[in-house]
């Protein structure tokens, strides 16, 4: 804190602060990055009750029953997240709200951590929903206070959009006093909280004309506002590509910056676009902003210079715009690629090692989580990939399929604890109910550790860290009516158990369930149980075959001056390297395995 | 239009403290009366992969990365990663390297070289290169997780900013039982430069 109530602070937290001082008293959010600190900030308010919730549609339904019953709510999620919980967003922009409403997603142009690189403010045509869109901290925080009085103001929902330089980057915000905001009283209200087609086509009716007043608005507000410069250039733009253009014009150029970008403001584009000699548009990913331009009949440049894949950068809008860069040093030299890799410890690795020695037999489905690096060397074990809870349906059109085409190969799909609770049970109802004859393996580290640690209906633990019962996988599985000799335990440690239970699962005639169940080594209790313990290496027995290096890829690993070396505290004696070690090289010390 | 703000690229591997001294330095510069932004990449960083945070300050800062040619200052906590962001460095700026170098899976399994003689190379690139083992000079002081702290304060002074009161800042934000190890590693990268 610098005094003046100015703190230094990241997009997503300024816009929980916003939450927070705009009255918000529900929040709802699953994990994805670059949304999860929105709602970890979110939740460190004690005003405002804030649980994980299941997936993102179970969120957003907790988000719209609370306005409902008459407080302000906050949803947020990743971009794919807002695919998941598009269906029960949609009915809610036809019924409008009681309470201030507001959702936001997090786009991720650049896909630093996303297989897919959409554009979110196409929602807003799609929906519509009106989107804001914030360039900075200090924004984020006042725009969703803003939001809320938007949501209220014309009964909708509304979204606010982020990319990841916006919800990671961070900077200056002054903070205001939390405005008290009365719980509205519930009343019973149809034509508001029941969807039903009869009521649908007048609702269709209003949404419409509601687009037209909310048109108006954006218009109007200083939301969308022009910042006259020289008239050369004139630039509309968004987000941090308004910064990128602010810094590289300067007063050089005039700007029509858009934080309200559904519905655009048609009057302010023309007003600004007759004001100066050249329009360009400069935004990330979809020319959104300048379809509609076109389409307004106003000529302008965009995506002719300005590429739709990727983040944009000052140096890609540099160039673009045929600016000289700055003069800059380069080395032919290059840097080691440093792929990700499983931890030191991580219980994923050994189930992955055992694997690949039966990979003739299988056809190995991933699912999303940090086992999805499976993927890649030293494993390259999973073969496929889709979207969250993917594994287990892939896994059963691959067992027909192949039953038709008359393969062998034993379907696998692999699926983490978290993903299991966000999308894996309805597939494996499906799976059970299809008996279709797959193994399924769940990697139940309790916990989402792919986004850092959250806490689901299975980890037994709630926000505030206090217990709760957790919900056992094998128990659903059992529920859905998996015998007891279907269904196989297994310790991630031991690869001679897990090489077992997977050749079990190979020659099995029904559906197999493996359970492979430890806790992630980065949570704290892990670290905590398993302090002092680790690996250690004899020198003498160290015939430098360097098989634990290559079998395992773990970072703890290393070769120094011939022979195998470990980093003891980065270890926490997993023993999987000592088990791959033919010579006995390798001992786990300090306690027990 | 030249920009006028400073511009400082902070890059090494996941657990070295990156992402703690940003933090430090950028709290400073706003208490200072800058203004300041950042951006971090972390990537994976807990898998052991490359993080960097870029930081502008100045009367007022647009966007939080820095330019390609642009940057005044580099702290590579790790002496390959500095490869990465050369050349965001101004002809004339600064780099400081910590000589510290951590393989890769991919240098370990033999896929790929570590740079050799890169000190060297460095050094005859960029006149103004500054070299030390941060980490060693920590792990006299306590612990080697105060290597940050040793980084931090050659930047401290080459950047002109050692009139701020950095180790109250330091004692704010650094766990107490690591406090004093990390004030005296600053104090020794300040009388460094
Ligand atoms: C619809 C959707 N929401 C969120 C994410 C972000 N995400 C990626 S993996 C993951 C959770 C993984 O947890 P788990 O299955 O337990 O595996 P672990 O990382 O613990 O191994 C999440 C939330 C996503 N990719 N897609």
């Amino acid at each position: 804190m610098a005094g003046n109530n100015k703190y230094f602070m990241m997009g997503n937290a300024a816009l929980a602060r916003g939450a927070y001082e705009a009255g918000v008293v529900f929040a709802a959010a699953y994990p994805g990055t670059p949304s999860t600190q929105i709602f970890e900030n979110a939740a460190k308010y004690p005003e405002i009750y804030s649980e994980w919730a299941t997936n993102e549609a179970v969120a957003a339904e907790l988000a719209i029953g609370a306005q409902m019953a008459g407080v302000r709510a906050l949803c947020s999620m990743k971009h794919f997240g807002f695919n998941v919980a598009a269906d029960p967003i949609f009915p809610c922009v036809y019924n409008g709200v009681l309470a201030g409403l507001v959702f936001v997603v997090a786009d991720d142009p650049g896909q630093a951590t996303s297989s897919t690189e959409p554009d979110a403010r196409r929602w807003g045509p799609q929906m519509r929903i009106p989107i804001l869109e914030p360039a900075d901290s200090q924004e984020c925080k006042d725009f969703t206070k803003a939001a809320y009085e938007i949501s209220e103001r014309f009964d909708t929902p509304i979204l606010i959009r982020l990319t990841a330089r916006i919800s990671h980057g961070t900077g200056i915000v002054t903070f205001a006093e939390r405005q008290a905001v009365p719980i509205k009283p519930y009343t019973r209200n149809l034509s508001k909280n029941v969807g039903m087609s009869s009521l649908g086509k007048f609702k269709h009716a209003r949404l419409e004309a509601r687009v037209k007043d909310l048109a108006q608005f954006s218009d109007e507000t200083d939301l969308n506002r022009i910042e006259w410069g020289e008239r050369e250039i004139g630039v509309i733009s968004n987000g941090i590509s308004y910064q990128y253009v602010k810094e590289i014009f300067g007063d050089g150029a005039s700007y029509l910056k858009i934080g309200f970008s559904y519905p655009l403001p048609e009057k302010k584009i023309r007003e600004f676009a007759a004001g100066v000699r050249k329009l360009y548009i400069v935004e990330e990913l979809d020319p959104y902003m300048e379809e509609y331009v076109k389409q307004l009949g106003i000529p302008c440049v965009g995506k002719e210079i300005i590429p739709a894949v990727n983040e944009l950068s000052i140096d890609v809008i540099k160039e673009a715009f045929g600016v000289t860069g700055e003069k800059r040093r380069r080395l032919d030299i290059k840097a080691p690629e440093r792929t990700p890799n499983f931890c030191a410890g991580c219980t994923h690795r050994g189930v992955y090692t055992a694997m690949k020695k039966h990979l003739k037999k299988v056809i190995a489905c991933g699912d999303i989580g940090c086992y999805n690096l499976a993927v890649l060397p030293p494993y390259s074990v999973h073969e496929t990939m889709q979207d969250m809870g993917g594994s287990i349906p892939t896994a059963i059109s691959f067992w027909k399929v192949f039953q038709l085409a008359g393969r062998p190969e034993k379907p696998f799909a692999f699926i983490g604890d978290s993903t299991f609770f966000h999308s894996g049970m309805t597939g494996l109802a499906d799976a059970v109910y299809r008996k279709a004859n797959i193994v399924v393996f769940i990697l139940d580290n309790r916990s989402t550790a792919m986004t850092g640690h959250q806490d689901h209906p299975g980890s037994g633990r709630m926000m505030d860290k206090t217990p709760t019962e957790p919900i056992e996988i094998d128990d659903i599985a059992r529920g859905m009516g998996i015998k007891e000799d279907q269904i196989r335990y297994v310790d991630p440690y031991d690869l001679a158990d897990l090489d077992n239970a997977i050749q079990e699962g190979i020659a099995a005639d029904k559906l197999y369930f493996i359970v492979a169940r430890r806790p992630c080594p980065l949570l704290p209790e892990t670290r905590k149980a398993r302090a002092g313990i680790s690996c250690v290496v004899s020198a003498d027995k160290c015939t430098n075959c360097k098989a634990c290096v290559r079998q395992t890829g773990c970072p703890a690993l290393s070769i120094a001056e011939g022979k195998a070396v470990i980093e003891r505290e980065d270890c926490n004696g997993c023993g999987i390297c000592a088990q791959i070690c033919r010579f006995q090289a390798i001992e786990t010390v300090g306690g027990l395995r | 239009m030249k920009q006028s703000a400073k511009g400082v690229i902070i890059c090494g591997i996941g657990g070295q403290g990156v992402v703690l001294v940003s933090n430090i330095l950028t709290e400073g510069l706003m208490e200072m009366g800058f203004d300041v932004k950042k951006t971090e990449e972390h990537g994976m960083s807990q898998r052991n992969g490359a993080v960097n945070a870029q930081i502008k300050f100045g009367a007022k800062v647009f966007a939080p990365a820095v330019a390609k040619g642009s940057g005044d200052l580099i702290i590579a906590f790790e002496k390959a990663e500095s490869l990465r962001w050369l050349e965001y460095l101004r002809p004339d700026g600064c780099l400081i390297v910590n000589d510290v170098e951590i393989e890769p899976v991919s240098v370990q399994a033999g896929k790929e070289k570590y740079p050799e003689n890169l000190s060297e190379i460095l050094r005859a690139e960029i006149a103004d290169t500054i070299i030390i083992n941060a980490a060693e000079a920590a792990f006299r002081m306590g612990t080697i997780r105060a290597q940050s702290m040793v980084l931090l304060g050659i930047s401290v002074k080459k950047l002109e900013l050692g009139s701020f009161a950095w180790t109250a800042k330091i004692r704010a934000m650094v766990p107490e039982k690591y406090q004093e190890a990390n004030i005296n590693a600053f104090q020794y990268g300040l009388s460094l430069v």
